[in-house]
């Protein structure tokens, strides 16, 4: 007997517990009734339980090669490697579904657990929404995208996974995508429990903060595999190409940015409650949104969503979430009212309201010019396309302004910076911003974003460099510590500033290898063995060409000796692989020769076994190398940030036992 | 592994989950959080954030984003509230233990 019916069974229990922890939340904290309230919790983990056993059942299936199961015969076969097979999981939209719960029930897990206590008036409407997310999934996997639907027959192999998503980067790209993306659930629910209780002090932005920095973080590692693994998989040279995709995945990334900032606002000076409900709100919907999008081809035409009833199931979640956020804060207004108001445009309750609109700004950009073909073929059954021209004309500039204001925020004053304040903060990082302007300009770079981005990255830099130097040097006043000592005590002793410090810093490094893009070089060739050419300082020899065997696909691996300026030979080898099998699909294994300063970039075009002649491409990209340095600089600034005590955290700890028991006593009474 | 018992261990499994989230309901009654712990909470965790905002006060003045006006002023705000709040926390430790 097939154990694989117990997948849709546990599909249909976790979907009943849902449903049943949506409506006894809202009821148990309408009514305060602790019994319904724990049942809403405890939903939450039985849920979770049902979530992670069909999850389990899935992947057992891929590993066991069941191609019965018609989903693992479509996304897996049997000379795949394991790891891919376990990867394979979440390479179509069943699987993706599936994915997406599973997170979510860990993240509702951990969040119902650890806040039960700390926020209880929350908690039942947290509990309430987050379960109202998974109520949907499910349902979306039990009625429509059937991840356990089993074939009549059982074929002998499977189709196998797209070889393009055969990389181990792909691999982990959508797990941390999608981490990112579920993240978002436990602030938006938050929100909603702040605006149906009422409670729309700081209360929930203090429970959501590391929640909001944690989806943050993962979106951003998200970002950047899936960047990385276009510049090393999809053989065109580039890291980014504005494809609807990396679109979807990069938009709630810049409402989430612009998020993670303004509820600083809130918490210091009472202000933006409306504004942070409605960007969170947007982050999370966008999260919903790239989730189709990339699963379900839409955007590749508008005859898709009508083919199918998902995009429709999709849009009327997207438009409940919405409406229920809009519904809530019509009702809670007169609790959104800023406690102050802005008192001067130079002032950092300024400065982050402008970084904000920069950020929505560019993502208004990212989202017209991915959805603009589909709304035109709908509109007018005409398809426009706008491209990769369109996102940078618009997007340069208010990347510069962005950056610009990465410097000015962190050093501006609160409320009204006086022109004593202007001239002590900004003299010294406005003579670094001309003087690498200026040197920039001298050392022959005449393009207007490249010296933008150095010289406003210096301007950010030197902030930031004055910022730790003064902190540092008010510990060395006041505790009599050493110069190094101080840094880190400040550093360690300060972590969400300094942490967010980093990120800037990260920032800038990403900057300046986004603008590497405007000094590539490029050359097409082909190539008989023993010819040399020359690009740029670069000289290449092709060496001959071998044909090799892999575990599931045969490659054609070109030989090329590379040197620059008669130094020292490295031996590169890009290849073409095919997969015979299930989909007989080519796939381009670029060669790269990663530097600090720049890459060499080798890509075999074809090759004529005739003559043994090898087209290839060869690119020199500046430094790329300094958008995934500054991606891990990011990244680790925001670990520095997240790993911030809690308020009170350890005080509490101090609470004596007896007074503990006391309190458990009068908690439980009777239970 | 033999799939029966597979089965009966998934189906083990499902029937904890559905325990998990209706035990509640079925067992003694529950009272919420009392209103003076509630409380209490609140101000501890008030009381923290109030700490945590005079340290990144000083930080900020010490760091020249706030003129000393308003560094006096904040500060004088907040360490008010800070010591009212100590207080009430003082106040409420008292009554729960006598």
């Amino acid at each position: 007997m097939s154990v694989y019916w117990l997948g849709p069974l546990a599909l249909w229990v976790g979907l009943g517990l849902a449903l049943y922890g949506l409506v006894i939340g809202i009821v148990g904290g309408r009514r305060r009734d602790q019994r319904l309230i724990d049942g809403a919790t405890g939903s939450v983990f039985g849920t979770g339980i049902c979530v992670a056993f069909a999850y389990a059942l899935l992947t057992a299936g891929f590993l066991a090669d069941e191609f019965r199961l018609s989903y693992v015969a479509n996304n897996a076969s049997r000379a795949m490697p394991p790891w891919y097979k376990a990867t394979a999981v979440w390479g179509g939209m069943e699987g993706s579904m599936l994915l997406w719960a599973f997170i979510l029930a860990g993240y509702s897990t951990a969040a119902i657990w650890i806040h039960r206590r700390r926020h209880p008036e929350l908690i039942p409407y947290a509990a309430s929404v987050l379960q109202g997310i998974m109520a949907f999934f499910l349902g979306v996997m039990v009625f429509s995208s059937k991840p356990f639907v089993t074939l009549d027959f059982t074929p002998v192999d499977g189709v196998g996974l797209n070889p393009l998503l055969q990389n181990h980067w792909m691999a982990a790209h959508p797990p941390s995508l999608y981490m990112g993306y579920v993240g978002w659930s436990v602030p938006f629910a938050f929100a909603m429990a702040a605006l149906i209780s009422g409670r729309l002090g700081t209360e929930w932005i203090v429970a959501i903060r590391k929640w909001a920095l944690v989806a943050f973080l993962f979106l951003t590692v998200g970002n950047l595999m899936g960047s990385h693994w276009a510049y090393i998989e999809l053989g065109w040279g580039g890291f980014w190409g504005w494809d609807p995709v990396e679109n979807s995945a990069i938009m709630p990334w810049f409402v989430g940015a612009a998020f993670v900032h303004s509820i600083m606002i809130q918490e210091k000076r009472g202000m933006l409650k409306l504004w942070n409900v409605g960007l969170v709100t947007t982050t999370f919907a966008l999260t919903i949104l790239g989730t189709f999008v990339t699963r379900s081809g839409i955007i590749e035409s508008v005859h898709a969503f009508a083919s199918t009833n998902i995009g429709v199931v999709f849009l009327s979640f997207l438009t409940l979430v919405i409406g229920l956020a809009v519904g809530l804060t019509w009702w809670r207004s007169d609790l959104l009212q800023a406690e102050h108001r802005l008192e001067s445009f130079a002032s950092r309750e300024s400065a982050f309201l402008f970084n904000n609109l920069l950020l929505l700004g560019i993502f208004f950009a990212v989202w017209w010019g991915t959805f603009f073909p589909f709304i035109s073929e709908a509109a007018t059954g005409q398809r426009i396309s706008v491209g990769p021209p369109f996102f940078n004309l618009v997007n340069k500039p208010l990347s510069i302004g962005l950056l610009l204001l990465t410097g000015i925020g962190p050093v501006i004053a609160w409320r009204r910076a006086s022109r004593h304040n202007l001239q002590r903060n900004f003299r010294v990082p406005v003579a670094v911003l001309v003087v690498a302007g200026v040197v920039a300009f001298a050392l022959g770079i005449h393009s207007w974003y490249a010296v933008s981005v150095i010289a406003f990255g210096a301007f950010v830099l030197a902030t930031i460099g004055q910022e730790m130097g003064r902190g540092a040097r008010a510990r060395m006043r006041s505790k009599g510590e050493r110069p190094l000592t101080a840094l880190v005590s400040l550093v360690g002793r300060n972590r969400r500033r300094y942490g967010g410090y980093i990120v800037h810093i990260g920032v800038v490094f990403v900057f300046a290898g986004i603008a590497g893009v405007f000094f590539v070089t490029e050359q097409s060739v082909r190539l008989s063995p023993g010819e040399t050419i020359e690009v740029g300082s670069f000289e290449i020899v092709y060496r001959g060409t071998d044909i090799e065997r892999g575990p599931n696909y045969t490659a054609t691996v070109a030989n090329l000796t590379v040197s620059e300026n008669g130094g020292r030979e490295y031996r590169i080898r890009p290849e073409k692989r095919f997969y015979p099998e299930g989909q007989e699909q080519t796939t381009t294994e670029v060669a790269i020769w990663s530097r600090t300063f720049e890459d060499f970039y080798a890509i075999l075009e074809g090759y004529q076994p005739a003559t043994q002649a090898a087209d290839v491409t060869v690119i020199v990209n500046p430094m790329v190398m300094w958008i995934w340095v500054g991606g891990g600089i990011m990244v680790f600034g925001m670990l520095v940030a997240l790993t911030t005590p809690r308020p009170g955290g350890r005080r509490r700890r101090a609470v004596k036992p007896a007074e503990r028991e006391t309190e458990r006593k009068t908690e439980r009474v009777g239970a | 592994m033999s799939d029966t018992l597979l089965i009966l261990v998934g189906l083990w499994v499902l029937l904890a989950a559905v325990w998990l989230a209706m035990h509640p309901l079925f067992g003694g009654s529950v009272e919420p959080v009392s209103p003076a712990i509630a409380h209490r909470r609140e101000l501890e965790a008030e009381k923290a954030r109030l700490l945590e905002e005079i340290q990144e006060l000083q930080l900020d003045y010490a760091t020249g984003k706030l003129s000393e006006e308003d560094h006096a002023v904040l500060e004088a705000r907040l360490k008010s509230r800070a010591v009212k709040v100590m207080q009430e926390l003082e106040a409420t430790a008292g009554r729960s233990s006598g």
